[in-house]
This record gives C-alpha cells, structure tokens and sequence, in this order.
C-alpha cells in the first residue's frame, strides 16, 4: 500500500513539469509572411492581393467565423543550397497544410477535401528535394486548410538542415503523438478492466461510470492523433465534443455517487446529468456546423459548472472523512478544475490563447487518482473478506472447543451415571444371589443339624452364582454360546461324577443386541437353575442342551432337556404355590423379554427359554 | 511318579490340594511355597513335572513364576489356580506359558482327571478364552493381511492355520474336544494337538509383540 503511495505521489509531482514541457514546446518564434484567403489549389499568382501577414496567424483571432483555404507564402535564403539537405518544419497547423517551395509541391498533410485530414495536433515535416533551391531567394508558399471557430491557422515554420530540425520534429511528434496514443491504449484497457469489474459487481455502480469515462476519454483523446476520418468533420466534431461531455457528466456522476454516499442516491442530482449527457449532442445535431462554437461554449460552461459542483460535494465529503484518499482527490479535483477554467476562458476569448488545450492533461492524474480510490476499495474489500474469515474461522474454532468441552463434560456424566448403575446391578446381583446363599449357609452351620456336605453344597452354589455373576460381565460381543459352553465347562465335571452324560446340540445363534451383563446373567442363572435341577431333582442318566432358532416358537431357543422321572405340572399340583426355582425362571426370562416353556412328564423334562431376536 | 509343586499362599486350599493330591500313589507333591522367593528357591533345586500357580502372592505375581519356570523347564506342564477362572488373568499366564487353569472348588476327581489330562499332553481350554483367542488372532491378521496363511505348514508363527481356526471355533462354541473330534473326523488327540499349539504361537506371538513394542519404543536395535 506504501509503495502505492509513493507512485501515485511520484507522477503526481512530475506531472506539472510534463505540462510545462508541452506548453513551451509551441515554439515563439515570429516571421513576417503575406496571405491570400482563396481557394485555388495551386499557389495563387504573384500579382493576386496578397495582404502583409505575420506568423503565427491564430484564425480565431484574425479571421473569426471564416473558414475555407488560406494561402501563405514568404521568401527565405540559405547559405549553401546544395552541400546540405534542408527541412521545413510546421509545428502547429489546423486543420491541414502543404507546402511549395520555388512553385513545386513538396509535401502535404493530407486530404483536402471534405473531410479534411486532421492535423492540427500533428507537427508537418517536409523534406526540401536536394537541386531545389537556389542561391539567393527561395520562395515558399503555403496552403491551409481550415474551418471557422476551429482554432485554424499557423505558427510560424521553421526551415533548417534536415540534421539540425528533425530532432525537435521527433520530439513533437513523441510528446503529441505517440504520447497520445500510448496513453489512450492504457486508458482503455483500464476501462475495459473497470467494466468487466463492473459486468461482474452491477451494484458497483461506481466502477461502471468510471469505465464508460474511460473509453469516452480515449476517444476523445484520438482526436489527437487521428489524421483521416471516415466521416464529415461535422460529424467528427459532434462525436468527440459529445465524448467530452459525456466523460465529464460520468465524472460528475461518480463524484455525485461518492458524496452521497452509501444508501443515498440524489436521484435529482443524477437524473439532470444523465439528461444533460443525452442532450448535449443533440442540441450540436440541431445546432449544424453554424452553432458548433457558440454551442460548444456554453455546454463547457454548463459542464464544468455540474462537474465543479459534484467535486466540490466529493471533496467535501471526502474531507470529512479525513483519509488519504480525501487529500488526492482534493489535488487532482482543484487541479482539473484549475484546468477546465483556463480552457474556458481561453476559448471565450477573456485570457490571451496560447493555444494549449491544459485539459487534456488533467486526465492522467484524474485516472490514476480515480484508477487508485477504485483499485484501493477492491482491495480494502478483499481484505475484509480475508479479516471476516479469519474472524469466522476463530469463531468457529472456539465453537468446536466449546462443543468439545461440552461433550466431554457429558461423556464424564454418562461415565459416571453407568459406574453407578454398575455398582448398583453388583449390588442386586450379590443380594440375590451370593447374599443369601451365605445367610443359607451360616444359619445351617450355627443350627448344627445339617449335614457337612448339605453346607458344602450350599457354599459350591454360592461360589457357582459368583462365577456367572463374573461371566456375565464378559465382553462376549453377543455371542451367548460361549457363555453356554464356560457353564457346560464348570459343570460337565459335576454331572459326569454324577454318571449323568452331557449331549451338546448347539447350533449358532444370531446375535442378540440387548445382551448387557444383567440381561446374560438373568438367562445364565435361568440355564444355570435348569441344570442343577437335573442334576439334583431328576434322577437323569442324560441332559440335552439344544439351541436352534424358531421364529413361531418365540425366536432364539435354548432348550434343557433330561431323561428323568419329571416332576408334577402345575395343573395337578392343585393351589399349592409353584417352586421357587421355577418362578424365578419365569421372572428372569421374562426381564429380558422372553418366555420359558416348560414340558414334564413321566419320560423327562424339557425346560425351553425363548429369547426374542430383537 | 508325577511331581507337582503347588505354589499357592492359602492354607485352606493348599491343605485341601495337598489331600487330593496324595490320595492318589501316581502323583508326589514336592512342596507348597506360600510365597515366589519360596517358589524361586524350590525350583532352583527341584524340577517338578506340573507347576500349580496362584497368581495373587504376597511378594509379587505368580505370572513372574510361570514364566520363569516356562524358561527354566520346558516340559513342566504348567496350570494356575484361581477361584474365578476370571479371563484375562488366565489370558496373561497362558502368554507367560501356563497350559490352562483349575478352579479352586473343583471336586477332587476333576482336580486328578485335570492333571493326567495335562501330563498327557492335554491342554484345557474353555469357550470364553478361545473365543478371546480368536478375537485376538483375528486382529493380528487384520493387521498384517500380507501374512495370508492357508495351511499350518507354511503359517508364519504367531498366525491361525484354517484348522486351528476351526478348533477353536468349536471349542467357542461349548464342544468337548471328544465332539470336536467327531464333528471334524480327527482323533480326540490330534484336537489336543492343535490346542498345544495354538498355545505355543500365542507364547511365540506374545513375545513378537513384546520385541515390537520394544524396537517402538528404541529399546532393542534392529
């Protein structure tokens, strides 16, 4: 951005000098000549009226409101005609000029009929051919072409050696010229830049005025350097004095747009401007070449009082708000200003014509101040996009630490909510089932009527509820066959001393999703129970354990069959409550949802827990 | 004669054991060490034939005595003894060496028939710990899937041959080793067979792991 600065600073301080080089290029110098208004295309006689004339000859000031050809002629000597080529030189003519020397043309700037080649901003450089001049006195004559109201005329030639003259030629032709058209190039890519911003970003309303001026700027600007035309140079005329006004009154409007700033729209203000810029090239339409100056006049006035009046209001604003910004466009705002007042004055006639157009030159700065404020908004509003990321990144960053810390804040209360369900189920599990087995076995032991080997029992069951208890806390991944087999495994011995043969029918069984410990130790106790029922009540030689899948029957089934002598259904045994063993079955299958079956007969008993497979 | 070195600091158990175990002429008990240091200082001086381990002991963990005893004597059959069987305990001395475990209230005919059945080359296995086998296998292979291994001969040590697989999966699933041998046309020898050594890669495969922990953590060079 600094170095920004510095350049825009830089060209800023050289502009003034190029302005001077430009107005001390015309070059001063007077010779005294005679001219003939006639217009005859080949050099009028000698002995026509020729009237005394000195050059430069200013038409606006000599001959206001004619136009039409002007001949010149005047006499000059040189030291030695042949040793050395020799050039004639015209600076400044308007609109177009050719030159004789001795009664022989020896070059012309172009057309002279309508349209008329434009060279009233292009210096005319003409060889003198070698063998044409003479000793003493060599007569050159002069023809011009020119329109009233035009600024037509000429500054006064210069004639020299070739080597001598074509330097300042070149030098002319590169700070009116080329010049000319290498800025106009720039311009209009900067303008076809800025709409293409403006195509893109509509609301910018801003960049669209400036790019339009733009172009209007460089067309007004090939004027400077175009010498033939394609149409009338009324036409011609009408189109550029239009593109003036029309990069004015843009100018104007976007100063209007600055002032007013966001969400205002002096919508008043703005509809005059668009009016006048439709108006204006009609009124010079209506007008005709006749009215081109007087209408020309007063639209300058027009336009530079509206532009004067919007920069004003800009520079008032952008005073306001004190920014750097501010103090250029006030520079570059007085200094067009500035400008456009000589022009005007100039061409009313109330300040001496020194024939240099100083508005012209207040564009470059105008375009780079502009070309800046613009280019800086752009990048202003790129960096608040990057600073409103950044920002929203942080945002978002402390959002996910906030949820973060949230969710292990309620990871830790979820732990600790199922440790304390944990204890909680231990608590259960050893109540019903170590707890009072001990309580059993100690009221057997300190009553001293039972049998060693009864307590015995009583303390191998308790040991046997502790080992499911601690299997069922397993992470079986919902394989409930390997639980069944550790049972089998503890058991098998038991029921081989017991000469009861063990038959293992498993097949696999789907995994069942609300296997949690206290639902697997509910269904290890209820196989646990159907087991040593067998073993202790049956009198069975052998036990089945069967599992299969049956969707009627219920679901997953797991079966305990044995060959015993079966025990008395619940029909026969009249109102007398059912053992405990088995309604504790029941409850247990029925706390995770399942059913048991129970089948006793004569031949056996077939106990059969259904668990549902979801 | 088979000598057996109980090393086990209950004195309740260890008398209960101890009349088990002498009431049957085939088998010697060469001492009960309450303790390691007393375990260390028998088997300096005796080789027993099975090694019966508590494995919570008032100077240290009886792991560190199977796997001592698993280096010292490799055909001493090792068991733990334990009152729960509780898995991962037993998980850990079956990595250290030990070839199963006897829960603590067994009668004392399985106690006998567990014994022979180890002497004889038998290794206990229940369903839950070869289900654990298998998870933990199954991971290992997850993690090198290079080491496809189809038949035992050329399975790397440390990885499952199809059939121990198999056997395992049986035994998973709360089959005898007699019913195994049935429903896989093999003698009940030969799934012995496997369990061995199915025991032996998980020893082997434990201390792979151990090496790679160690190279990890720039103990060992490469």
């Amino acid at each position: 951005m600094r170095r920004l600065w510095g350049i825009v600073c830089m060209a800023l301080a050289l502009f003034p000098l190029l302005v001077v080089h430009a107005a001390t290029a015309a070059p001063a110098a007077q010779i005294s000549a005679e001219s003939l208004h006639d217009n005859s295309e080949v050099p009028p006689p000698d002995a026509a009226a020729w009237t005394q004339q000195t050059l430069p000859d200013n038409w606006n000031i000599s001959r206001r409101g004619i136009g039409g050809t002007v001949w010149y002629r005047f006499d000059f000597s040189v030291a030695d005609p042949n040793a050395v080529v020799y050039a004639i030189y015209l600076p400044r003519v308007s609109m177009n000029a050719a030159v004789y020397v001795n009664g022989l043309l020896i070059g012309s700037g172009g057309s002279f009929n309508e349209p008329v080649a434009r060279n009233w901003n292009r210096p005319l450089y003409f060889l003198i051919p070698p063998g044409l001049l003479k000793e003493n006195v060599n007569r050159v004559h002069i023809r011009v072409r020119g329109y009233p109201d035009l600024d037509g005329g000429l500054t006064a030639p210069v004639i020299d050696a070739d080597t001598a003259l074509s330097g300042e030629y070149e030098s002319a032709l590169f700070w009116r010229i080329i010049l000319a058209q290498t800025t106009s190039l720039l311009i209009v890519a900067v303008g076809i830049f800025m709409l293409m911003l403006w195509v893109r970003r509509r609301q910018d309303a801003a960049f669209g005025y400036f790019g339009f001026a733009s172009l209007l700027w460089a067309f007004y600007t090939a004027d400077l350097y175009v010498r033939d035309i394609p149409v009338p140079t009324f036409y011609w005329e009408l189109a550029i004095r239009s593109a003036f006004h029309g990069f004015a009154l843009l100018l104007a409007l976007f100063a209007t747009d600055y002032a007013a700033g966001p969400g205002k729209s002096w919508r008043w203000l703005k509809a005059l401007f668009w009016g006048m810029l439709a108006v204006v090239p009609v009124t010079f339409f209506l007008g005709g070449p006749g009215a081109l100056f007087v209408l020309s006049n007063f639209w300058h006035v027009t336009t530079f009082t509206a532009v004067s009046g919007a920069t004003l209001a800009a520079l008032v604003v952008a005073w306001r708000r004190r920014s750097w910004e501010a103090i250029i466009l006030i520079a570059i705002g007085f200094l067009t200003i500035a400008f456009a007042l000589h022009d005007v004055l100039m061409k009313g006639g109330w300040i001496p014509d020194d024939r240099v157009n100083l508005l012209m030159y207040s564009a470059p700065p105008l375009f780079l101040g502009i070309g800046w404020l613009l280019t800086d908004r752009f990048i202003r509003t790129l960096a608040e996009v990057e600073t409103l990321n950044r920002e929203l990144e942080a945002r978002v960053a402390e959002k996910s630490a906030a949820l973060e810390a949230n969710y292990s804040r309620l990871a830790q209360a979820e732990k600790l909510h199922a440790l304390a369900e944990e204890r909680q189920r231990l608590m259960r599990d050893m109540h019903d089932g170590v707890g009072g087995q001990l309580i059993t076995a100690l009221a057997a032991l300190e009553g001293g009527r039972t049998a060693p080997a009864d307590v015995a029992q009583i303390v191998r069951e308790c040991i046997d509820d502790l080992r499911l208890v601690i299997d069922s806390m397993e992470p079986i991944e919902d394989d409930l066959l390997a639980l069944l087999g550790s049972l089998r495994y503890r058991l098998e011995p038991r029921l081989n001393a017991a000469g009861i043969r063990l038959v293992w029918q498993v097949r696999e069984l789907p995994p069942l999703p609300y296997l949690t410990p206290r639902n697997v130790l509910h269904i290890l106790r209820v196989l646990q129970e159907a087991l040593t029922n067998a073993l202790k009540h049956a009198g069975a030689t052998r036990i089945t354990v069967t599992t299969g899948i049956d969707e009627a029957a219920g679901g997953a089934l797991i079966s305990v069959a044995d060959d015993g002598h079966g025990f008395v259904p619940e029909a026969e045994r009249g109102n007398r409550p059912p053992g405990r063993g088995i309604g504790n079955m029941r409850r247990r299958a029925e706390a995770v949802g399942g059913s048991i079956a129970i089948d006793s007969g004569p031949r056996g008993t077939r106990i059969t827990l259904a668990l549902p497979l979801r | 004669m088979i000598r057996v070195l109980l090393v086990e600091d209950e004195p309740g158990f260890a008398e209960r054991f101890a009349d088990i175990v002498r009431s049957d002429p085939e088998f010697e008990l060469i001492g009960i060490a309450p303790n390691c240091a007393a375990a260390r200082a028998v088997l300096a001086v005796e080789r027993p034939d099975i090694l019966l381990a508590d494995l919570g002991l008032p100077d240290g963990s009886g792991i560190d005595i199977i796997r001592e005893t698993a280096a010292r004597y490799p055909d001493c059959d090792i068991m733990v003894v334990t009152v729960f069987g509780d898995e991962d305990h037993v998980l850990a001395s079956i990595e250290a060496g030990a070839a199963g475990y006897v829960l603590k209230d067994s009668i004392p005919g399985e106690f006998l028939g567990l014994l022979r059945q180890l002497r004889a080359g038998g290794s206990p296995i229940t369903p839950v710990i070869a289900r654990k086998l298998l998870t933990r296998f199954k991971a290992d292979a997850a993690r090198n899937p290079e080491s496809k291994a189809t038949t035992a001969l050329d399975a790397p040590p440390g990885i499952l041959s199809p059939r121990e697989t198999e056997v395992l999966t049986y035994i998973a699933k709360g089959f005898s080793f007699n019913e195994i041998a049935d429903l896989l046309g093999m003698s009940a020898h030969t799934v012995t067979t496997h369990v061995k050594r199915i025991y032996q890669k998980l020893a082997v495969h434990s201390r792979g792991e151990a090496v790679f922990e160690a190279t990890q953590m720039g103990l060992l060079r490469q």
